[in-house]
């Protein structure tokens, strides 16, 4: 509710953006110092901006980030308070302390800015933002069911740019594979690998795990805030005898 | 004056860096001495009869896993770890099945298996599990579906009775995927994650009342939340082998 709580999220475009805003915060400062008759001592324009920026405010969740919204100048007031005496050099601070508050909606556009930004760089509904570098690529088996495997790298990078994005059936597999046994009266997992050694795109910060299906040309992507499911042609598994 | 005055509050600075240099960042001092260890294993854990310690084994710079033995004839655990400037005991157990000490809990590459089985349980191998329930859930028309996992590891005890090793490299992979994704979700809530994936051990074999690790497996103490319990795993926990 109260005082500074920003989110920082370390993807590319939040980072750039609030270092832009950092650099505007900083030129406004300068430009109304520039401008200002009374020279007040520099490090307490800093402290001033700083605690300027206290507000009460709320904190809502959008676009599967959270957004700050100030609403009363709190720190402003607080400098009021402290200043109530010394009116002559209140005003050469005012300004500086109102650029603190107003500085929340500097941040608060560069949020909105980066999360566009972070949309139009990193699509989040196709494979490529989560697969597009592939470090040492190995398969991890996860389930009895499985035989061992390895990852064709060749049919993978052919394939990686055609998959087609499906439905997730997600009750349909689960009751599938808990009412139909194998001939040995096993459990067969539909997804029973792990790709692991992928990277998602760079700057996008989009961690996620990446289940292979079975037949290996299914791959389930978890991500934190959701999960994708993406089928391919061909089989991306060379899969052992049995 | 004003250089006296000065002068001290740069000593003062100086101490308060030195000391919390030496608080967290010295070198560890020497484990204490066996007997101190039961001491302490015996004043930290009442009724517990530690009588020997069987082996101090390091499972890095600050880690020593300390195996011992009981007047009850029980085998116990404890952990120890050098936390500010001195060696603390973090848990101890009074049975010897396997736990998984977590050094760095956001670091799966750090945890260790650590055990120390009775030797009348007469077990020359264990099984351990990494395992996952099947799960599914659809809120509105987003659906999410969380795929089954179970993983073994046999563990060659033969002549290792206690021991400590790393986790397979391929668990401690699996599982950094899915603590980074858990770790960046808006709202983090490791509980669901710590009963979400969970770790058992057997003595791979049908489940069997006779030759069942009752000696190892039947432990109580005091177990702080850097040990992930193992549970055992009978036939009906698992899939298929």
């Amino acid at each position: 509710m109260l005082i500074i709580d920003f989110y920082f999220v370390n993807h590319f475009p939040s980072m750039l953006m609030d270092s832009l805003a950092f650099l505007l915060i900083g030129f406004l400062a300068y430009h109304i110092y520039q401008k200002q008759e009374e020279k007040p001592k520099k490090w307490k324009v800093f402290i001033v901006i700083i605690i300027g920026l206290f507000s009460f405010s709320f904190t809502l969740p959008v676009f599967e980030t959270f957004i700050k919204i100030s609403i009363l100048p709190l720190g402003v007031w607080i400098l009021y308070f402290i200043f109530r005496n010394k009116v002559e050099k209140w005003v050469a601070y005012r300004r500086f302390a109102w650029l603190g508050f107003f500085a929340n909606f500097i941040f608060l556009t560069a949020t909105f800015a980066s999360i566009l930004f972070h949309n139009l760089l990193y699509p989040g509904s196709e494979i490529t933002t989560y697969i597009a570098e592939t470090g040492e690529l190995s398969i991890i088996t996860l389930h009895p069911s499985a035989r061992e495997a390895t990852i064709n790298q060749l049919v993978l990078n052919q394939q990686i740019q055609t998959m087609k994005s499906k439905r997730i059936d997600s009750d349909g597999w689960y009751s599938e594979i808990v009412h139909m046994e194998d001939s040995l009266g096993r459990r067969v997992e539909r997804f029973p690998y792990q790709l692991a050694g992928t990277f998602p795109k760079w700057g996008s910060a989009l961690n996620n795990t990446v289940y292979v299906e079975k037949d290996g040309k299914g791959l389930l992507v978890t991500t934190p805030e959701k999960q994708l499911y993406f089928r391919s042609e061909k089989s991306l598994l060379t899969v052992g005898k049995e | 004056m004003m250089n006296k005055k000065l002068s001290l509050i740069v000593f003062s600075i100086l101490i308060v860096f030195a000391a919390v240099y030496l608080l967290y960042y010295s070198k560890p001092a020497e484990l204490p001495a066996k007997d101190e260890l039961l001491q302490k294993i015996n004043s930290t854990l009442l009724n517990i009869g530690a009588t020997k310690v069987q082996d101090t084994i390091y499972v890095d710079d600050t880690h020593v896993f300390v195996p011992f033995i009981t007047k009850n004839n029980k085998y116990g655990k404890s952990f120890w770890t050098w936390n500010k400037y001195k060696w603390e005991v973090t848990s101890i157990q009074s049975g010897g099945q396997p736990s998984i000490w977590k050094i760095d809990k956001e670091n799966p590459n750090s945890y260790k298996i650590v055990w120390n089985i009775h030797p009348d349980d007469k077990l020359d191998s264990m099984n351990l599990y990494l395992m996952r329930e099947r799960n599914y859930h659809i809120t509105g028309d987003i659906h999410v579906y969380q795929p089954g996992v179970q993983m073994v590891q046999k563990i060659n005890i033969t002549n290792r009775l206690f021991g400590s090793m790393d986790l397979p490299k391929n668990w401690a992979n699996f599982l950094d995927s899915i603590l980074r994704v858990e770790l960046d979700k808006p709202f983090i809530n490791t509980f669901e994650l710590e009963q979400a994936m969970y770790f058992g051990w057997n003595n791979g074999k049908k489940y069997d009342e006779n030759t069942y690790p009752k000696l190892s497996q039947n432990a109580s103490g005091i177990q702080n939340d850097d040990l992930s319990y193992v549970r055992y795993m009978d036939d009906n926990d698992l899939e298929s082998q």
